[in-house]
């Protein structure tokens, strides 16, 4: 499980975080949900330790971060975070030689699946293929933790019907996963557990299947219900 | 391994050229000459306690050595960093910083500032502040006596007196002598608007750690047209007690010709003082000693001597300090020649002058001559010899210092 | 440990082809450059015995024999070595804000590699030293090379004929890259070594807290050059030369093991504690 637990963060004077709460359990998908500036970003950053927080602290199975559990949570940035210059393969050989977790069958399974050539240079990639190998870089780790940070903006829509794909596959399952997204249209039916963001706070935490059985409401129903009010 | 192949090479690379490089560097400072001292005649025990200290300079390979040279070979110290580092202080401050490494600390590598007997080790020096206004500045004694028996050093600072009449002070030697602490000085005084340089001697009680007594041994007038006058302390081993002070105090005056202003002496006078009865004698000189520049004088406590090299003889000239009269004089022809501008080193030691050229090279020789002061006889001569490993076209070997151990 | 290397490894593979570049441009400039002093020399020469006729000798003692020493004093030579260290003091800078830059910010996955971050750190340190030895190593060994080239091309007579060692002794500013002992070689790279993890210390803390961080960057680095150079203002100014020159070498080197622990323990806080991507 990962714990944020009132976690306040500035930037400058502004106040970025103010108090962010809410857990992530393994085997659910979590999502934020916000709109662009909320901090849903600052928060993943914050989680990988990618930047430092003010107040409050995050545990990930009890734990504060460590440089180890790197091997176990790993986190897909809306940029691809390999340098231009390698190819994929080139790529896939770095994440091998760093980490334990490195699955190489994996890797090879969703490099077929989507399609893509491992020579290949990153520099030279679409928009969505870039998107595609950023993913199957973080996807291929045999982590227990995966973060994402809005995997479906400004990718085309095959793209994004792919992508969508590995949420329901077993690349996922038995994972814990929290994405960011500011419009939840495509994913909705995938997420077990909904983060409602607003100007740095939670404004509601909530179980979409709950939601769904016991208030026959959807996720953006939710949603319309706490921003209009 | 195939990924690491450039940073293998790399590693390698540095490691075999730079490596390699100041290996063959240290191969290369052990080739450095031996300089060696061979007999011509006499017997090499006469100067087994001579040491002579240069600088070996290699014109091919622009390298310098630094090298003592004894009786028994040399001993070299080759131009490296923490060589350089260490420095090259006089034999005497060289000794006495192995024997006292802790009271040796701060102080300035100069002979004459110390003193040492079985029971001291004195070191005194004059500093001073410039205080608001550049002309005062505030002239501090700083004296340090170590207590060999106690082991117990005492450091301290007094004021120069009559400080608004000095215009600068000059430490020219220090004595310990019946349980007080006497600091020769020169001083450049100012009074009612006349220069005049004194040479005084303070006294200072060790126990209360003050100035007991200020003498002014000498007192010179100002230069006079031609004119002008100095007096020179001889100077003798720091190592030595020391009853009375020699002053050579020299007239000379201003000789112009076409090319140069030279000071040449006129008169000579020598002018005892006895620091325990603070006597003042006058001893006049032999005629010949009078009209000579270029001569060096040796004190021994008993003995003054004159020495100069004239056209290739030795001349020595010796009075009894007691009674100011000329005790033994003679003239040697040296085996070698010697240019009469350049005087070599000389010191006197134990009844023997001992003579060294200041300089050789693949041309010209140096030698070492070790003569008696009493009778003139020639004990010792010997030439310096250089062997090197390699082949050396020029050289030059500077010696600047001959002293006895 | 083996991350270290790794990351060593992969930091120097990201350099190879500036500094590879920056060889060539050594080796070719200067071979240029003791062909151009060469010829200009042998010219002369030419025309002063066989044009105005003027005796060998004559022409000896007016011009002199040439020397490598010459050859070394032109920009041919000098030029590419000032190139080769605003190389180094670039890269410096340009090792860690090259993470940072562009759309593919690289800074992201090397902070979430399952190893220290010390490392990463402490790999960047080790490229710069590489890279730094690397062409001190690559100037003596192409110094020998542009010797025997020199002497191939000036007969022997008029020229005079130096070893590398003898060529350094007599340009002082190639002393001071390739020092004449091995113990100058440590002192002056250790020193070097920490001038650049005071450095690094400082492009940590600007990452850290960007324009707030320029300052305490700017500070740290006031205080760490106070630091190391203390004793010898202890010296001068406090102690009045109780120290032997020894016992001042030590204790600076001793100042200078801990400026460089410190700024090496500072930037291990701040990557670990501080950084924002």
């Amino acid at each position: 499980m990962i714990e944020v637990r009132a976690v306040e963060k500035k930037y400058g004077r502004k106040q970025i975080l103010k108090g962010i709460s809410f857990s992530a359990n393994k085997g659910e998908i979590t999502c934020l949900i916000g709109i662009n500036g909320v901090g849903k970003t600052t928060i993943l950053n914050a989680i990988m330790g990618l930047t430092p927080i003010n107040k409050g602290e995050i545990l990930i199975d009890g734990q504060r971060l460590k440089e180890k559990m790197f091997d176990n949570i790993t986190f897909i940035p809306d940029a691809i975070t390999m340098l231009p210059g390698m190819t994929i393969g080139q790529a896939m050989e770095f994440m091998a030689d760093f980490y334990s977790s490195w699955n190489q069958e994996r890797a090879t399974e969703l490099l077929e699946f989507f399609r893509l050539n491992d020579t290949n240079r990153i520099s030279s990639l679409s928009k969505g293929n870039a998107a595609k190998v950023n993913l199957l870089l973080g996807l291929a780790l045999d982590v227990d933790y995966v973060l994402m940070d809005e995997p479906f903006s400004g990718i085309d829509m095959f793209s994004r019907e792919e992508i969508a794909k590995v949420f329901t596959s077993h690349l996922i399952e038995n994972r814990g996963v929290i994405i960011t997204t500011h419009e939840v249209g495509d994913i909705e039916h995938l997420i077990d557990k909904v983060v409602l963001m607003d100007d740095g706070m939670v404004t509601k935490e909530f179980n979409a299947e709950d939601a769904r059985e016991q208030e026959g409401k959807s996720v953006i129903d939710v949603m319309r219900e706490v921003y209009q009010r | 391994m195939k990924k690491y192949w450039k940073m293998t090479v790399t590693i390698i690379v540095i490691i075999v050229s730079i490596g390699s490089f100041y290996l063959t560097n240290k191969v290369a400072a052990d080739q450095n000459p031996d300089v060696t001292i061979e007999t011509t005649s006499g017997d090499m025990a006469e100067i087994k306690s001579l040491v002579l200290d240069g600088s070996f300079f290699d014109s091919s390979s622009k390298s310098s050595t630094q090298v003592k040279i004894t009786a028994e070979g040399t001993n070299r110290n080759n131009n490296s960093f923490l060589n350089r580092l260490i420095g090259n202080p006089p034999t005497v401050i060289k000794d006495l910083r192995q024997k006292n490494r802790n009271f040796m600390r701060g102080k300035d590598p100069i002979e004459n500032l110390f003193f040492e007997n079985d029971q001291f080790l004195a070191y005194a020096n004059v500093s001073y502040q410039t205080s608001g206004s550049l002309q005062s500045y505030n002239y501090q004694f700083d004296i340090s006596i170590l207590n060999k028996e106690e082991s117990k050093t005492d450091s301290f600072k007094l004021q120069v007196p009559n400080q608004t009449m000095v215009e600068h002070v000059l430490m020219e030697d220090v004595q310990i002598i019946g349980g007080e602490l006497k600091l020769i000085t020169q001083n450049m005084t100012r009074d009612n608007g006349v220069n005049n340089t004194e040479q005084h001697v303070y006294t200072v009680d060790i126990a209360s750690q003050q100035i007991s007594g200020d003498e002014a041994v000498l007192k010179l007038p100002e230069d006079q047209g031609d004119t002008q006058m100095n007096a020179q302390l001889i100077q003798t081993s720091p190592l030595q007690d020391d009853e009375n002070l020699i002053f050579m105090v020299t007239e000379s005056s201003i000789k112009k010709d076409l090319e140069s202003t030279r000071f040449e002496s006129v008169q000579k006078e020598m002018v005892t003082y006895n620091l325990l009865t603070k006597e003042t004698t006058s001893i006049e000189l032999p005629e010949d000693i009078q009209t000579t520049d270029n001569q060096a004088s040796f004190y021994d406590g008993e003995m003054i001597y004159f020495v100069k090299t004239e056209g290739g003889k030795l001349i020595v000239t010796s009075l009894n300090q007691e009674s100011g009269k000329e005790d033994t004089s003679f003239e040697i022809e040296l085996p070698y020649k010697l240019k009469d501008q350049n005087p070599p080193l000389m010191t006197i030691d134990n009844g023997k002058v001992y003579v060294a050229t200041r300089s050789m090279n693949q041309n010209q020789k140096a030698f070492v001559v070790a003569v008696d002061t009493q009778t003139g006889k020639l004990l010792y001569s010997g030439e310096l010899a250089v062997t090197s490993a390699e082949e050396m076209e020029e050289y030059v070997l500077y010696l600047y210092e001959l002293s006895v151990k | 440990m083996k991350s270290y290397l790794k990351l060593v490894n992969f930091e120097w593979n990201r350099v190879t082809r500036l500094f590879a570049v920056l060889l060539g441009i050594t080796f070719v400039a200067q071979m240029i450059g003791v062909i151009v002093q060469a010829n200009k020399y042998v010219k002369m020469a030419d025309q002063s015995i066989n044009v105005d006729l003027m005796p060998k000798a004559q022409f000896l003692q007016d011009f002199g024999q040439i020397d490598f020493v010459r050859v070394v004093r032109s920009v041919w030579f000098m030029g590419p070595i000032m190139l080769c260290i605003a190389g180094v003091a670039f890269y410096i800078f340009f090792i860690w804000y090259r993470d940072w830059f562009g759309k593919n910010t690289f800074i992201y996955r090397l902070l979430m590699l399952p190893t220290s971050r010390l490392n990463i750190f402490l790999a960047k340190l080790t490229t710069i030293l590489l890279m730094t030895f690397g062409f001190v190593a690559f100037q003596l060994m192409i110094l020998p090379l542009e010797n025997v080239v020199f002497k191939s091309m000036v007969p022997a007579e008029f020229r005079l004929d130096f070893g590398t060692r003898e060529v350094i002794r007599r340009v002082p500013e190639l002393g001071l890259i390739i020092p004449s002992s091995i113990v100058e070689f440590f002192l002056y790279y250790g020193a070097g070594l920490m001038a650049v993890s005071i450095i690094f210390a400082g492009i940590l803390f600007e990452r850290s807290f960007k324009w707030k961080g320029i300052i305490l960057g700017a500070g740290y680095a006031t205080v760490a050059v106070f630091a190391f150079i203390s004793p010898l203002l202890l010296q001068d100014f406090v102690l009045n030369g109780f120290l032997y020159p020894i016992e001042l070498l030590l204790l600076e080197i001793l100042a200078g093991l801990i400026v460089l622990g410190v700024s090496i323990w500072t930037s291990k806080y701040l990557l670990k504690q501080k950084i924002t991507v």
